[in-house]
């Protein structure tokens, strides 16, 4: 009787890891695919000049995926940021405009982004205003204040000689310098949510945010923290996408809404939470998978049609596996009203 | 033909294989108010569930008007005219009260487009309300009408279809002295009718006002009906009845001894939940405080916890006056608050074992630079799920695959890991099955020896055969403050229903 409870306890953990790693499995075996199809397609497709492509390009995209990763663990959602980081952009390249030192540029940009993170963390995490329309709201306002630099316009002065072309391109150890930007924030948000206490912290606030609390999880900053956050490598990845352009434009974030949180919930959705390296291999595989059409000569804006196939049929395929006969709980959870403590 | 409205025959229910009704049998005569009674857990929940169609019961039968009938869903039991009115009746808060009255009913037409013609609606609402003495406005949305407006307002929707029996479930928990008598009015006024009322409330005082019989339900039997008038006014007998025989061998034998004083609460207020409740608690003792929902005790429980600040009044931890503004300062200072709704408040059940047990104090598993020491985690937190029993013992598994008894062992391994030196417990065993039960009362115990232990509970049960030192609570104030061996469970239910003993 005994032995008999025993070996059920390891069947049901058995079927609990199975369930957890198929989607893994499926999900590697895929971009495996995808890259064997496309060499196949495409003789340039695995060079060492499309690999660089192909991995600059997705730096950008992976640094806004990066920002969004931490206000989904908090429980919360961001739609800011596509407007935020172009005022950030477009701040940075008027002071390079106006003879400004390049660094102190950059820096103005992300200080500029960041406070506006800022807000919307106090607003929400303290004042608890409901995010997706306070978000809404600080969008309009900052994307506002971007027009106000050159009433929308371009702003490409001294871009060529201010040196930011140069950061753009620079490569060390043959590898470029925004791919190594990219990979050195998404260790650091590796360290800060996987390794670190405060990553307890983020989670906590965002699984259950009563009960974060009842623990003594001060969830107010880490909902501030993780908006401020988002603020600042979406308002780095507008600057980049900036220099690759070779100039400052009023609309520089504003794509970037989709190719933010697809990888997101593509990596939600294969291991089934809100990780940093789920978002890094989805970001990878949506990359390569656009990288892979471009070439097939498939014009650019199918890319958003092609992602959003991605994001709803890995969110469906991941809501319906079944544990023992009964329905997995959806780990996908949507930013839930702000709770009280005492009712 | 019967002399009854309503008979309930071996009503017999299981949960899990536990039984929560055993053969009971239940009357109802037309025209009268039958009181329900009976603790949290007796069963009388689940007869009024059965009755109302949202349980299935296992065996037993219900006669309608001498008629068997059968209830497999709450629309059966409207259509055969039970109606049961919860304490926060389900209404639309937008809409008016005729069309909360009617929803569902708006027009005799068929068709999704049928015209719903509201000036006739209005003035059949009024019809019916005519009948009574209660004044309600029906036009203005539910949301602005006060609790007893809107229980008029779901017993006329009751009403205004079939109705022959009437469930009044805890109706009085939210009103005021003078809503109640509007509220009793309206019940008078349907038993000349011949309408039966099924009136539950734990409030001793009113069901005596009320109530022309009673029924008491204990361990899922009915173990007396009987007049009301034969009663009297002896609240004891009454008391004695819904406790029965004690079950001493599920608590841990006693082991007081006044150890030094950890926090002293003096004259804290918070808004108008309680006013002045005074008290220590010392380690070796554990500190049972009894109240209802309502009582304030959940209340005292978080201000102490620094959730919410007092309004007035004094916390000193070991002599020392203290101010806390959080959960966090709480915990700081060694204090831990096991709360009562462990779903929302005490897990994050889709994290595993490892990550609730240590979120508390995560100084303990880090290293100089805050970054997580996995093994150390590991080793710890096995060796408290080992020492509380935890099965599955995986500190990898998510919390959400336990039993409810395991869950709750977690929270309280997630205040151990915290080291505090006093231990706040609200509700401790809700939910919990009986074998945990024991285990976790046992915990409670031990822990007393190296920390003050406060026990918070609407399970009088539970407070006597626990604690050393009782309270009670009743409206925001205490009601009994003594030794526990000087009163009886009897007393400290007496005081906590009614707030006072006679």
């Amino acid at each position: 009787m005994r032995r008999k409870r025993k070996y059920n306890v390891t069947e049901k953990k058995m079927k609990i890891i199975a369930v957890e790693t198929r989607p893994v499995a499926i999900f590697f075996l895929l971009l495996v695919l995808i890259i064997i199809v496309f060499s196949v397609l495409h003789d340039q497709f695995l060079s060492g000049r499309n690999i660089a492509t192909l991995l600059k390009h997705a730096s950008v995209a992976a640094m806004f995926a990066l920002g969004a990763t931490f206000v989904v663990v908090v429980g919360h959602f961001d739609i800011s940021f596509p407007m935020v980081s172009s005022l950030a952009g477009m701040t940075t390249s008027f002071l390079i405009a106006k003879e400004v030192h390049v660094m102190p540029s950059i820096f103005a940009g992300l200080t500029v982004g960041v406070a506006f993170g800022v807000i919307n963390g106090v607003a929400i995490g303290v004042f608890k205003l409901p995010d997706i329309v306070t978000t809404i709201a600080t969008g309009a306002i900052s994307w506002g204040l971007a027009w106000i630099y050159s009433g929308g316009a371009y702003i490409w002065e001294n871009a060529l000689t201010s040196g930011i072309l140069e950061i753009n391109d620079a490569i060390i150890l043959g590898v470029p310098l925004p791919v190594i930007l990219m990979v050195s924030l998404f260790f650091i948000g590796f360290l800060i949510l996987h390794q670190s206490r405060y990553g307890r912290g983020f989670y906590a606030t965002g699984d259950n945010r009563v009960a974060a609390i009842f623990s003594g999880v001060n969830a107010k900053y880490y909902i501030v923290a993780a908006f401020a956050f988002c603020a600042l490598t979406t308002s780095l990845g507008a600057i980049m996408s900036n220099a690759s352009q070779g100039s400052g434009s009023v609309r520089v974030g504003l794509v970037f809404l989709l190719p933010a949180y697809a990888p997101v919930f593509l990596g939600n959705a294969v291991f089934r939470k809100t990780t940093i390296y789920g978002t890094f291999l989805a970001a990878m595989f949506i990359s390569t998978m656009l990288n892979g059409f471009t070439l097939m000569a498939v014009p650019y804006y199918y890319s958003d049609f092609i992602i959003g196939i991605v994001l709803i049929v890995a969110l469906s395929l991941s809501t319906d596996i079944v544990v023992k006969g009964r329905k997995a709980k959806r780990s996908v959870r949507l930013p839930n009203a702000n709770e009280e403590v005492v009712s | 033909m019967t002399d009854y409205r309503l008979e309930m025959k071996g009503i017999s229910k299981a949960f899990f294989g536990v039984k929560a009704l055993d053969a009971v049998d239940f009357e109802l005569k037309p025209g009268e108010t039958h009181a329900l009674l009976g603790i949290n857990g007796a069963g009388k929940s689940t007869l009024i569930k059965i009755l109302s169609g949202t349980y299935h019961k296992d065996a037993g039968a219900i006669i309608l008007d001498g008629q068997t009938i059968e209830i497999n869903s709450p629309q059966d039991a409207m259509n055969h005219g039970i109606a049961t009115v919860y304490q926060d009746p389900e209404m639309i808060s937008s809409f008016t009260g005729y069309e909360n009255i009617f929803l569902g009913f708006e027009t005799e037409k068929k068709g999704s487009f049928a015209r719903i013609d509201r000036k006739k609606l209005h003035a059949k609402a009024q019809r019916i309300l005519k009948q009574f003495p209660a004044k309600v406005d029906l036009t203005r949305p539910v949301l602005e009408l006060n609790a007893v407006e809107q229980e008029i307002i779901a017993i006329l929707r009751a009403l205004s279809r079939k109705m022959v029996v009437l469930v009044l479930d805890e109706p009085t928990s939210i009103l005021t002295e003078n809503e109640k008598q509007v509220l009793f009015r309206l019940m008078d006024l349907l038993k000349e009718r011949g309408i039966a009322i099924i009136y539950i409330s734990h409030r001793l005082e009113e069901i005596f006002q009320v109530a022309d019989r009673l029924t008491v339900i204990r361990d899922g039997q009915n173990v007396a009906t009987m007049e009301a008038k034969e009663v009297g006014a002896d609240h004891m007998a009454i008391a004695e009845l819904m406790l029965g025989e004690k079950m001493d061998h599920l608590y841990p034998v006693k082991t007081p001894s006044v150890g030094e004083e950890m926090l002293a609460v003096s004259g804290l207020s918070f808004e108008d939940r309680f006013q002045d409740i005074s008290f220590s608690a010392r380690i070796g003792q554990i500190l049972g405080i009894f109240g209802l929902v309502g009582s304030g005790v959940e209340e005292l429980s978080k201000v102490i916890f620094g959730l919410v600040p007092s309004t007035r009044g004094k916390l000193q931890i070991r002599g020392r006056d203290i101010q806390l503004r959080s959960p966090r300062d709480a915990i700081q200072n060694g204090i831990f608050l096991i709360p009562g709704d462990r779903r929302r408040e005490g897990l994050i059940d889709v994290q595993p074992l490892a990550f609730n047990v240590s979120l508390a104090s995560l100084r303990r598993v880090v290293n100089f630079f805050g970054f997580i020491r996995r093994k150390k985690e590991k080793k710890e937190v096995s060796e408290l799920i080992e020492q509380l029993a935890i099965t599955p013992a995986d500190v990898n598994l998510k919390v959400s695959y336990l039993s409810g008894g395991n869950q709750q062992k977690v929270v309280i391994s997630k205040g151990l890991f915290t080291e505090a030196q006093i231990y706040i417990f609200l509700e401790p065993t809700a939910g919990v099955d009986v074998g945990a039960k024991a285990s976790i009362y046992n915990l409670i115990r031990q822990l007393s020896d190296r920390a003050a232990v406060i026990l918070i509970s609407s399970d009088c049960e539970e407070i006597s055969g626990m604690c050393d030192h009782v309270m009670a609570m009743f409206k925001g104030r205490v009601t009994l403050d003594e030794a526990v061996g000087r009163v009886t469970p009897e007393e400290i239910l007496l005081c906590g229903v009614k707030g006072s003993t006679t």
